[in-house]
């Protein structure tokens, strides 16, 4: 089944939106959540806690075209939840190391608040990743968007771990620059 | 912005790019490739060769459970004859059921290490929730008219006020305070700079003299590394339990046992950690552990002390005990669990097997390159307490048949002395649900069970009942469906600054006895229950929206206490910003009173009080 026909079930109200949604992209879900609270039991739940959410957005959402990537964002989102509200599933030290790493893509850091709408983050973002080559704009992602693990990045693209460090680094500088002359302050 | 939440918006990323990211790229091969996975491989047959020679009789993997004394589950069996091998009782110099001490331990991280994804060996924090009786340490304690409170700005020091003014303050990180025998404790974590260490997290503990109100004297103060983990004081004694753990794989080898250890410091003098202080709770996938440490505050020395290595998921503790709950992947997708129980001198008293007790066979371990298995029936504890020299525990138990899944309620007791058990589980109405809190009482626990249902989508909680006698268990689904309180451990999630949740206020005084107050979804304020009688719960009042548009309760704070046969709390109230919202709120205490004379009605005192420099347990109730 297409992703257009499973979305057309959610707005259906048809509870097999679910079923259909779990075979085709469960065990990808799955895999993403495990990634970052590395608890079996607690992947499954944030997969569940996705078909949730999901049916909830859908509608008024409806991504007929990137069904995967719409459930991928809830369940990134859900399982980082999870690893900040319960401390006990021993990610919190990677989450922290991740959000450390990007901080240093921001300009001016500070912790009043948030001086650009998301929308407009959202652009920058883009905007910067479209300046990338394809593999550093996947490898880019693959960390702080799916939290792979340095090692995992490594084995994926078949370099060496320093050389992924390397990139991740240049990256996040070439980040923080793009911001800087921009003009965006976060 | 911080990089946390720009780790959060991330998510804005164009969903092409996304996709993407997940196409597996084509595969390149390294011409280091052969050579450095020959090299690799030498490497680690000689580095194995080694290990096996040196290390004829250690252990290297973890041990299984004689399948003769695994009972089938079924259904029917509701109690468990007593002597069963998964409630251990200990001999008196049990110190771990797997590994003699913590370097044959460390001897097998260093091939075996689970760390995963972390590359340094900056140590990591292991992580565990904070426990899950609520800490008994408060924002506010007063003594002699003179009351103190912690600084909300910084943490790092604690306001001294007489009549509502500020007149001094004590200089210390914060962020527990506690009263025992007119001293003042202050609970605070804080990042330690040792001469020869990194900075890290540390918990440090200080003890005022409060001979002179306005004056606190400082007396003495602890240091301890890690996460706050837990901590109360009982009978004078001072409870501390932090969390940390070091990667012990072979890159980060430290030359010194003591690295594996916890620090903790009497004033500037580190007090050792010998191996007698140590225990393995079966076997760990990281050098990851729970210091726990008891001080006579009077006295101001080191009762005992615990490094507890495991790994940990759950802290649950009591006024004189504590249990924690080990959780362990296997191959077959089991996450199973071990309980395992210390009395209030942090000595080990007994371990339940959480899997064995539901017939439960475990095999070895799986690799995270493998793809996530799926379960088929898994107990999970979500509760712990002790009465009477018996445990008791209440939790889900996950079961699956093919595509259909299901969750049953449980409740387990265990008497470590006489090895005797019971068990007893309940189909609730819900198929699915999740035990979002549980109240502790002398005989019984009261259980919310959440659940969510879909078209039309409806989300709730069923209150259930789990009451003991002795090693006795009858669990009791009620008709009563309250609101939901998600996010039991940490309401940070949810975007609002609420902390710890308590879902039933009992109104334990006057004829209200058996009443609870309980929290409804933000903002709409409280419920009133009477479940005096399990078998006949009664809702006796539903929350009108109580509380003011906007406005939010932090029921972290609150204090119960009566005028005459009525009951009051008082809650401190969060007041948005005009802006909506609550990222610097205004904060003040008001007060609800329960009017008892049918109709019940929960009213609010339109009087408002101050945040700070106030101890809310003296403020007036409202006049009837």
């Amino acid at each position: 089944m297409d992703d257009s026909q499973i979305v057309e079930l959610y707005l259906t109200r048809d509870e097999s939106a679910v079923t259909y949604t779990a075979e085709k992209y469960g065990r990808r879900l799955r895999a993403l959540a495990l990634g970052v609270v590395q608890d079996a039991q607690t992947a499954e739940e944030c997969e569940n806690d996705t078909y949730m959410e999901a049916w909830e957005s859908i509608p008024p959402h409806e991504p007929r075209e990137y069904l995967f990537p719409f459930l991928a964002r809830i369940t990134r989102h859900v399982s980082l939840d999870r690893c900040r509200e319960r401390s006990r599933l021993k990610r919190s030290a990677f989450v922290t190391e991740l959000s450390a790493e990007l901080e240093q893509c921001i300009p001016a850091p500070d912790d009043l608040e948030c001086r650009l709408d998301a929308m407009a983050l959202g652009e920058a973002i883009n905007g910067f990743l479209f300046t990338l080559s394809k593999e550093k704009r996947t490898m880019f992602l693959r960390r702080y968007w799916y939290l792979d693990s340095i090692s995992a990045i490594a084995r994926r693209y078949g370099c060496s771990e320093g050389r992924v460090k390397t990139a991740l680094f240049r990256i996040r500088e070439a980040l923080r620059r793009y911001l800087e002359q921009e003009g965006y302050t976060l | 912005m911080r990089g946390n939440e720009l780790l959060d918006k991330m998510e804005l990323v164009d969903p092409a790019y996304v996709e993407e990211a997940d196409e597996q790229p084509p595969k390149k091969r390294s011409p280091w490739l052969k050579w450095g996975g020959l090299a690799a491989c030498l490497c680690l047959v000689a580095t194995a060769s080694i290990f096996a020679l040196t290390n004829p009789d250690k252990r290297v993997s973890p041990p299984v459970p004689d399948p003769d004394c695994i009972t089938p589950y079924g259904p029917s069996v509701t109690q468990v004859p007593g002597g069963w091998s998964w409630a251990h009782t200990p001999s008196e110099d049990w110190t771990s059921d797997t590994y003699s001490n913590l370097s044959e331990l460390l001897d097998y991280l260093r091939l075996h290490d689970g760390h995963g994804s972390r590359e340094s060996n900056d140590g990591y924090k292991g992580g565990l929730s904070t426990a899950h009786a609520a800490m008994e340490g408060s924002d506010t304690v007063s003594w002699k008219d003179t009351v103190y409170q912690l600084n909300y700005d910084t943490a790092k020091w604690v306001g001294v006020y007489q009549g509502g003014v500020l007149t001094g303050a004590v200089q210390a990180p914060a962020d527990y305070l506690f009263l025992s025998d007119g001293q003042l404790i202050t609970v605070g974590a804080e990042y330690y700079s040792g001469a020869e260490l990194d900075p890290a997290y540390c918990v440090r503990v200080n003890i005022f003299d409060l001979s002179d109100p306005a004056h606190p004297a400082k007396l003495d103060a602890f240091t301890q590394l890690g996460d706050l983990t837990a901590c109360w004081v009982t009978n004078g004694r001072l409870y501390l339990l932090t969390n940390d753990g070091v990667c012990a794989c072979g890159y980060s080898s430290f030359s010194s046992l003591e690295d594996y250890k916890p620090q903790l410091f009497h004033g500037e003098e580190q007090i050792p950690w010998p191996q007698e202080d140590i225990r393995i709770l079966g076997a760990p996938s990281r050098v990851s552990y729970v210091a726990a440490t008891c001080i006579d505050i009077k006295a101001s020395n080191v009762i005992s002390k615990r490094a507890i290595y495991g790994d940990i998921e759950d802290v649950y503790f009591g006024e004189d005990w504590l249990a924690l709950v080990t959780s362990t992947s296997w191959e077959n997708g089991y996450t199973l669990q071990d309980v395992y129980t210390f009395d209030g001198f942090l000595t080990f008293t007994g371990k339940c097997d959480i899997a064995e007790m539901f017939g439960l066979e475990k095999s070895q371990t799986w690799s995270d390159e493998q793809e996530p298995p799926r379960s088929t029936r898994r107990p999970q504890v979500k509760a712990v307490s002790k009465a009477d020299g018996v445990w008791r525990m209440v939790g889900e138990y996950f079961q699956s048949a093919g595509p259909a899944w299901w969750r049953e309620l449980f409740a387990v007791t265990f008497d470590p002395e006489t090895g005797e058990a019971g068990r007893q589980t309940l189909q609730l109405p819900e198929d699915q649900f999740c035990i979002d809190d549980v109240l502790w009482e002398e005989d019984r626990a009261i259980i919310s069970a959440g659940f969510v249902r879909f078209d039309p989508f409806e989300q709730g909680a069923r209150l259930a009942f789990a009451e003991f006698d002795g090693m006795d268990i009858e669990l009791l689904s009620t008709g009563i469906l309250c609101d939901r309180v998600t996010g039991i451990e940490n309401m940070y999630s949810h975007g609002s600054p609420l902390g710890w949740i308590r879902p039933f206020i009992p109104l334990e005084t006057g004829w209200s006895s058996g009443w609870y107050l309980r929290y409804n979804e933000t903002p709409n304020g409280f419920d009133i229950y009477d479940l005096s009688d399990s078998r006949n719960p009664v809702c006796l009042y539903k929350s009108k929206g109580d509380i003011p548009e906007g406005c939010r309760l932090d029921f972290d704070h609150c204090v119960l206490y009566t005028n005459g046969a009525a009951s009051s709390v008082a809650v401190k109230l969060i007041t948005p910003r005009e802006d909506g919202e609550y990222r610097q709120p205004d904060y003040s205490w008001c007060v609800f009173s329960v009017d008892e004379e049918p109709p019940v009605t929960l009213r609010l005192s339109p009087e408002r009080y101050p945040a700070t420099g106030f101890d809310p347990a003296s403020l007036a109730p409202p006049e009837p």
